[in-house]
């Protein structure tokens, strides 16, 4: 469990924080591959697991090229690939919150815990589909406007993204070791 | 948020962001357009354009030909988005100003000393876009010369938006005609003349607009009147360059012409104004 919630404290980091010098020194591609591997280990706590190893899977291929992201001309191309990856990111983290409510709803006495992930899962796509609400209609604002909303909702997917990181460690440090192990037995039975 | 609605949500986006590229697509100009410029000015200096481009449009405009006459161009560049600077942004489209340097040997050669009118100018754009631009209509006027038989005495702001110019002259003459340089300054502007001569004007009237002086009239050595012009305040979708031009001749026969108060009234857009402009233009993207 806890190795399993470290792959996926690591690999959503590593989606979410870019080092750009020439390429991307902490890339997607890499970071899906991580929750891939930590949701292999969850696969049978919840369905959900499942769903997302698939797009995590998706995710190693088509994050990809974002690692030479910075060398993307300007343009509807690399617009078109960052909404992509937006989208990707929330079906992925959909399915992880699926995985971590399955995981913390087992826990008797982590109720606050339990209705702090419920909280943030639906803070998390609410703003995260505001914020593709905004970049469909991107292309018939003003440039100003646009500029303006999508800054203000690209602070606030920030704290959604922090918000995220800090969940799964409180999920890792709360729940025991164990849990994984009978949940393990619970599913041979 | 159960797993459908998740994914209805999803497809709404796909669905949202897929209507409006199209309909953004469907906007978009086939190259840039520039307004209307209204200008009669003298060299040295710049020719000042504005042009409505895409958004997303980041090239500048590398030089122009102006009926034959090159002109360097430069674009104000904002280095930190990497694009030039916006005038005014819009849905869809931003205002742009390029200020153009003329050749003024290829000016002097083609114009032969006279002014030099242009209606329409070649654009080059980086990226080899080029763009047959009709810009409204421009003069470049030749060079006056200095010593002028009706010499401006003061020149003068005294109130906020109103401008007054007192001309004396200097020898026997007589002035033809007084005029604007583009009537478009005339909705933005009034012009009022002061009375020559005591006997011109009636008690409490002293200054007349200008439509209503008759013209030609004589003014004597150290005679002066008074030329004025009030703004209206109000916005022109025209870039307009110019002010009042005058013409007469002294007692000698020698004519002589003079433009004064030099206004530059940048455009001011608003959506129906782009929108107007685009359809009376006759491009795509209305």
């Amino acid at each position: 469990m806890n190795k399993a919630l470290k792959d996926l404290f690591i690999g959503y980091f590593m989606i979410w924080f870019s080092f750009n010098l020439l390429i991307d020194w902490l890339p997607d591609a890499i970071g899906y591959l991580f929750i891939y591997r930590g949701v292999t280990q969850l696969a049978d706590i919840h369905p959900a697991a499942r769903k997302a190893r698939v797009f995590a899977g998706a995710g190693i291929l088509i994050a990809l090229p974002s690692i030479v992201l910075a060398w993307f001309p300007e343009g509807r191309l690399l617009d078109g690939y960052t909404t992509l990856l937006l989208v990707l990111k929330l079906i992925v983290t959909f399915y992880l919150f699926g995985v971590l409510k399955a995981i913390v709803m087992k826990e008797p006495g982590k109720a606050l815990l339990a209705s702090r992930t419920d909280f943030l899962f639906r803070l998390y796509l609410l703003i995260h589909l505001v914020t593709l609400l905004l970049i469909a209609f991107e292309p018939n604002l003003s440039f100003e406007t646009a500029k303006w909303l999508l800054f203000a909702s690209s602070i606030a997917i920030l704290f959604m993204d922090i918000g995220f990181l800090v969940l799964v460690h409180s999920i890792r440090k709360n729940v025991p070791k164990e849990t994984f192990v009978i949940e393990r037995g619970d599913s041979l039975t | 948020m159960k797993e459908r609605v998740f994914w209805v949500c999803i497809g709404v986006f796909a669905a949202t962001w897929l209507a409006n590229f199209l309909y953004a697509d469907a906007k978009r100009l086939d190259g840039p357009v520039f307004l209307d410029h209204y200008v009669e000015t003298t060299l040295p200096g710049v020719l000042t354009f504005y042009y409505l481009t895409d958004k997303d449009d980041n090239s500048r405009v590398s030089y122009v030909n102006m009926d034959g006459v090159s002109g360097y161009a430069d674009t104000d560049y904002n280095v930190a988005t990497a694009r030039p600077v916006d005038v005014q942004s819009f849905r869809h489209y931003v205002l742009r100003k390029v200020e153009v340097m003329p050749n003024e040997g290829a000016l002097e050669q083609l114009s032969a000393g006279e002014d030099f009118t242009f209606t329409e100018m070649d654009v080059f754009f980086e990226g080899y876009r080029d763009v047959k631009a009709e810009i409204g209509k421009v003069t470049v006027r030749k060079q006056r010369p200095k010593d002028f038989p009706l010499r401006p005495d003061t020149t003068g702001y005294d109130n906020p938006g109103v401008h007054t110019e007192r001309l004396h002259a200097t020898e026997k003459l007589e002035v033809h005609s007084i005029g604007v340089t583009t009537d478009r300054l005339l909705g933005l502007y009034t012009f009022e003349l002061s009375a020559v001569k005591p006997d011109r004007q009636s008690a409490g009237d002293t200054w007349m607009p200008l439509e209503d002086a008759v013209f030609p009239f004589s003014m004597e050595p150290g005679e002066k009147f008074e030329i004025r012009s009030h703004s209206l305040s109000k916005e022109s979708v025209d870039f307009i360059e110019g002010g009042y031009d005058l013409s007469g001749a002294t007692a000698g026969g020698e004519s002589f012409t003079r433009q004064g108060f030099n206004f530059y009234i940048q455009p001011y857009l608003t959506e129906q104004d782009v929108q107007a402009i685009l359809k009376r233009k006759g491009v795509r993207g209305q």
